[in-house]
């Protein structure tokens, strides 16, 4: 429990300070009229155990995005998505669950889960966080075309970014 | 015991979670420009298109009172019309009244779907927009006095500062007597009452002096009555009167209004800011 605590704590700082001091000046283009934001916070609360509590959970996503807002100065725009996010985790586990269930003990990192299991998992989930928060971001209907865009280019480039800081940090339990 | 535990955590987390997504997008539109700007324009639209609806369905009810009024206002041009004639000695029909070619004032009818008045700060909504030529920044009338100035305008409805607004100023003079001031409401909650201060306190006023609008602002025509004074009073140390003014239009029943286009402000305006540059 208390190296459970440890690790994840350790992994929301680092992610954090990686967010804001690194991938929030690293602004990719402009493409176009577009911009490639990478986002790879949401690693910190996507990898959160089995079993902690989903209150603990809604609040911690929407705490790391409030931070990572406050040094965008976008106030509730990564909140709400990190929220979103991590209310969809649920549905996107029981649709992946290998054949003997999960764990509660573990978390779903790549050292418990192997490859093929870990890159679909985390390939949605970051789609589902940077959607939203480019649907908020651009904010009406009207430009679709436009979210989806910025979407799929920061998708990609993100995704890219939190495999390797995975393969690099290695998160455990 | 126990299935009826999971409904509740399950119930409980629905509402963390609404409730925190909820705390995001209030943060969004309020801290975001861009995001505040384009949600207030769709509350705009779809509060103006619902107070559509209704005041369409109101209306049928007032229709007699409403008839009623446009009626008097009619007969009131008539006779100004008879009159004219008399004095040109032609039949009404004949007059020429072609003044298309020195048109200065356009006045476009429209719809009040929606009204505050108890409010600090109080807004009107009127069924026309932009396609019916209105913009920012015009004079808005009704049949006994001044409404107010369009505030926000989108393709089909319009926002108007309604005069019982702190920020609104209507330049205004004493009937007769030419000395003009500005009309303010003072946000006691009295809708019937205005203030016309910055009158120097040498012009002899007498009670039941009428007011109406000065003409100098060119959002509103010149002498539109507004109301009578009905109290005056000098603040101690001031060199001017705080002039009580009781206003002829009741704010409280507007259905219609008509927004005063003028076709002399885009050149005023570029004399203005040319006097500024100077």
């Amino acid at each position: 429990m208390n190296l459970a605590l440890l690790n994840n704590g350790t992994r929301f700082v680092i992610l954090i300070l990686l967010q804001v001091i690194v991938f929030n000046q690293a602004r990719i283009g402009p493409l176009g009229p577009y911009y490639i934001d990478i986002i790879i916070f949401p690693l910190a609360y996507l990898l959160l155990p089995f079993r902690t509590p989903r209150e603990l959970q809604f609040l911690l996503a929407f705490g790391i995005g409030l931070l990572v807002d406050l040094s965008l100065q976008s106030p509730g725009l990564h909140a709400g998505a990190s929220v979103f996010t991590i209310a969809v985790r649920p549905i996107i586990l029981r649709l992946l669950e290998p054949r003997g269930g999960y764990d509660k003990l573990h978390s779903p990192t790549l050292q418990r889960f192997k490859w093929p299991w870990f890159v679909p998992f985390i390939s949605i989930l970051s789609f589902v966080h940077i959607l939203f928060y480019f649907s908020m971001e651009v904010f009406t209907p009207l430009y679709l075309g436009a979210i989806l865009i910025k979407t799929l280019l920061s998708w990609f480039v993100s995704t890219l970014f939190i495999f390797l800081i995975v393969i690099i940090l290695n998160p455990l339990d | 015991m126990l299935p009826r535990l999971k409904v509740f955590s399950d119930v409980g987390n629905l509402i963390l979670f609404l409730l925190l997504e909820g705390i995001s997008f209030y943060l969004i539109i309020t801290f975001n420009d861009s995001q505040a700007k384009i949600y207030q324009n769709s509350v705009n639209v779809i509060s103006g298109s619902i107070a559509n609806q209704a005041s369409n369905i109101r209306g049928y009810f007032s229709l007699k009172e409403q008839n009623n009024i446009l009626l008097k206002e009619n007969a009131k041009l008539k006779s100004k019309l008879f009159n004219l004639a008399e004095k040109q000695g032609a039949k009404p029909e004949d007059l020429d009244l072609k003044v298309t070619q020195n048109q200065i004032f356009n006045l476009v009818s429209a719809r009040v779907v929606n009204n505050s008045i108890s409010l600090r700060n109080n807004f009107l909504s009127l069924n026309k927009g932009r396609k019916a030529g209105i913009t920012e920044n015009q004079g808005v009338i009704g049949e006994n006095g001044v409404i107010g100035i369009t505030k926000a305008v989108n393709d089909n409805y319009t926002t108007v500062m309604s005069i019982f607004n702190s920020q609104t100023k209507i330049s205004a003079r004493i009937k007769d007597k030419g000395y003009f001031g500005s009309l303010v409401w003072n946000n006691n909650g009295d809708v019937r009452y205005m203030t016309l201060n910055d009158i120097p306190k040498h012009v002899p006023i007498k009670l039941g002096d009428k007011v109406e609008t000065s003409g100098y602002s060119n959002l509103f025509p010149s002498g539109i009555n507004l109301g009578k004074i009905v109290g005056k009073r000098i603040p101690p140390g001031s060199s001017t009167y705080e002039l009580k003014v009781k206003l002829y239009q009741d704010m409280t029943k507007i259905k219609f209004a008509y927004v005063v286009i003028n076709y002399e402000t885009p050149a005023l305006d570029s004399l203005y800011l040319q006097t500024k540059s100077l």
